[in-house]
């Protein structure tokens, strides 16, 4: 929470100050915590997000932000979803490595490839600004 | 060279045009952070460039938290320690307040120091013997005698320092520079804060480094006085330079719908803020390595530098952040507020800081790093002339006294071996040259080449700026 700014829970803040800090950046994106709670986020995509990409990007994208996707949205993570998707395919130590991160254990049975482009997208969803702040 | 800051209403084909034709993250960055200078653009800037030739490039703040008391290190009165015990005189007080603290009080009894004072170097400056680093190098020092504030509280006087208003909500002063002059260095913060540990007594809020109304790209990033001082500086293992770069750009758009959507620019310091997270990744490992620093290096700041998260090692590494230009380095250490049992109080803490500030001095001049690098140490106010608590021959304690107290300016555009200011035979009033805060952070403003009046914010309604509607430059100061 320091790194947040947040204030104690024990007193009443009038009014919370505005914060963003490359701080904050850094353990969104590589605290273990931060990468796990990705990974799993990521096989709920692949699991309960539909039959397509397309439906399961528009799922996860609901889940998180509370609302539709816009096109121009879809059209960012679908082309992030196959780049990663590509990347990992071609270098599969990569995406072993990226699934081990955290406790939880993992759903096996889907592609390595597919998790782990799973997780980025997951990653990039739950570091948008709408996801974080309260705008 | 300063360059224009781009704005935010950046249109979208530009934005994810260049995002998309694969310049990835140099693009995101010159587009937002505005190393593109000339472009056609819109600018939303502080400055620009500043209102004239600077002295200084960059602040070093040492900051003393819980106000130390000038009675026993600087500002030396005989006549106090030969009115030891007897009451402060009400012509003197001449019905000032005091804190609730010490108002209640049966007497208040004069405590002069019990600490030895003497002169040195060419300019006879008068420091006490708790300070002897100190006091080898006065011949490089501006002191002020003659500091004042308006507020006698912790929390206030210092938000009233850092940002030049006693209520929290306004911009500190490094956001303010961070705003106004941009950055000098594109891989680091330009407002870093190091706080020394194991040192608390008053807390500091990290308002006190606060962007206020100014966007938060301008907040001060606080290092950790631990092994590491920023964590999570390594990416997940799993993920390259190369996925992390893309995941950035993808998150920049999807960013920039959002911004498009509301229009908010807190929406663009965030990614600015993760596009410095990225860059940090290599630039703070590299900045904060001092293992290869040589045996000299811990002569001058003492072998507390070795030992991480002291005021020690914070100098050394305001040092390395001042090599990289980092603009506003602020330093807190805490620990001044000697209410009771100041002797011992005040010899642990000049322990802690005395051999650090020298060496930080002698340093910076090594490296030529002395003639545009301002150095400024002090607190938040001083401490009374009169004892709070019992006093003896051996102990007293200090309450808060805002009417006077004493700084020191070193470096860029400073007079050296310098002495300003007076106060009254008894330390309690000054009589000579006075200096508020508002001048004291108008004077530091013009020595990085900016007026005061006019590094101005418009927000809710008026233009706000560090001083609000007061400080002059005080002329006398600069060298």
């Amino acid at each position: 929470m320091m790194l947040f700014d947040g204030a104690e829970r024990n007193v009443c803040v009038a009014k919370r100050q505005i914060t963003s800090s490359p701080l904050q950046a850094l353990a969104l994106l590589n605290d273990e915590q931060q990468v796990e709670c990705a990974r799993l986020l990521g096989e709920r995509l692949l699991r309960e997000g539909g039959l397509d990409l397309d439906a399961r990007i528009e799922w996860v994208f609901e889940l998180v932000a509370g609302r539709k996707i816009f096109r121009g949205e879809k059209e960012v993570l679908l082309r992030l979803y196959q780049d990663q998707h590509e990347a990992f395919l071609r270098d599969p130590a990569a995406s072993q490595d990226v699934l081990k991160i955290g406790q939880a254990g993992g759903d096996d049975a889907l592609p390595a490839s597919d998790r782990a482009a799973a997780l980025v997208i997951a990653q990039a969803l739950l570091n948008c600004d709408e996801s974080l702040m309260r705008r | 060279m300063f360059c224009e800051r781009i704005d935010i209403t950046l249109n979208r084909r530009d934005f994810l045009g260049r995002v998309a034709l694969g310049l990835g993250g140099i693009a995101t960055l010159q587009l937002l952070r505005g190393t593109a200078c000339g472009s056609s653009l819109p600018t939303v800037r502080g400055l620009g460039s500043p209102h004239f030739a600077p002295k200084a490039k960059r602040v070093i703040f040492l900051f003393m938290a819980g106000g130390p008391s000038q009675h026993d290190l600087f500002d030396y009165k005989p006549r106090l320690n030969a009115l030891n015990g007897e009451d402060l005189p009400d012509s003197v007080r001449a019905g000032q307040r005091l804190t609730g603290m010490s108002a209640n009080q049966a007497r208040l009894p004069l405590a002069g120091s019990i600490f030895k004072f003497a002169q040195h170097g060419q300019s006879r400056a008068w420091v006490s013997e708790l300070m002897p680093h100190t006091a080898r190098i006065v011949d490089d020092l501006c002191f002020i005698r003659s500091m004042n504030t308006e507020h006698i509280n912790h929390d206030p006087a210092i938000t009233f320092f850092q940002t030049g208003h006693q209520l929290p909500g306004r911009p500190s002063m490094g956001a303010w520079l961070s705003y106004g002059l941009g950055s000098a260095n594109e891989n680091l913060p330009e407002f870093v804060v190091l706080i020394s540990r194991d040192r608390i007594d008053q807390p500091l809020y990290s308002r006190l480094w606060g962007s206020g109304f100014l966007p938060s790209q301008h907040q001060g990033v606080q290092f950790r006085g631990g092994r590491d001082p920023v964590l999570y500086l390594q990416n997940p293992k799993g993920i390259n330079g190369a996925a992390r770069r893309r995941l950035l750009d993808g998150l920049a758009e999807l960013n920039y719908l959002q911004y498009e959507t509301l229009g908010d620019p807190e929406i663009t310091s965030r990614v600015l803020q993760y596009e410095m997270a990225y860059r940090m990744q290599s630039s703070v490992p590299e900045a904060t390595d001092v293992s290869q620093e040589p045996p000299s290096t811990f002569e001058l700041y003492g072998e507390d530098a070795r030992m991480p998260g002291t005021f020690a090692a914070n100098c050394l590494l305001a040092r390395r952040l001042a090599e990289r230009n980092v603009r506003f380095i602020q330093l807190y250490h805490p620990g001044w507020d000697q209410h009771s049992g100041l002797p011992r109080g005040i010899r642990r803490q000049c322990a802690d800081v005395d051999r650090g500030s020298c060496g930080l001095i002698s340093d910076l001049k090594q490296r030529g790093l002395f003639d545009d690098t301002l150095v400024v140490w002090g607190g938040e106010f001083g401490r009374t002339n009169y004892s709070q608590g019992k006093l003896t021959s051996t102990d007293y304690g200090r309450d808060h006294h805002p009417r006077c107290f004493t700084m020191w300016m070193a470096g860029a555009g400073v007079k050296r071996g310098f002495v300003y200011g007076s106060t009254d035979e008894l330390g309690y009033n000054v009589v000579e040259n006075p200096v508020s805060v508002h001048d004291l952070q108008a004077t530091m403003l013009h020595l990085l080449g900016i007026d005061h009046e006019q590094l101005t914010y418009r927000h809710q309604g008026r233009y706000y700026r560090l001083t609000d509607v007061h400080g002059r430059v005080i002329s006398d100061l600069l060298g």
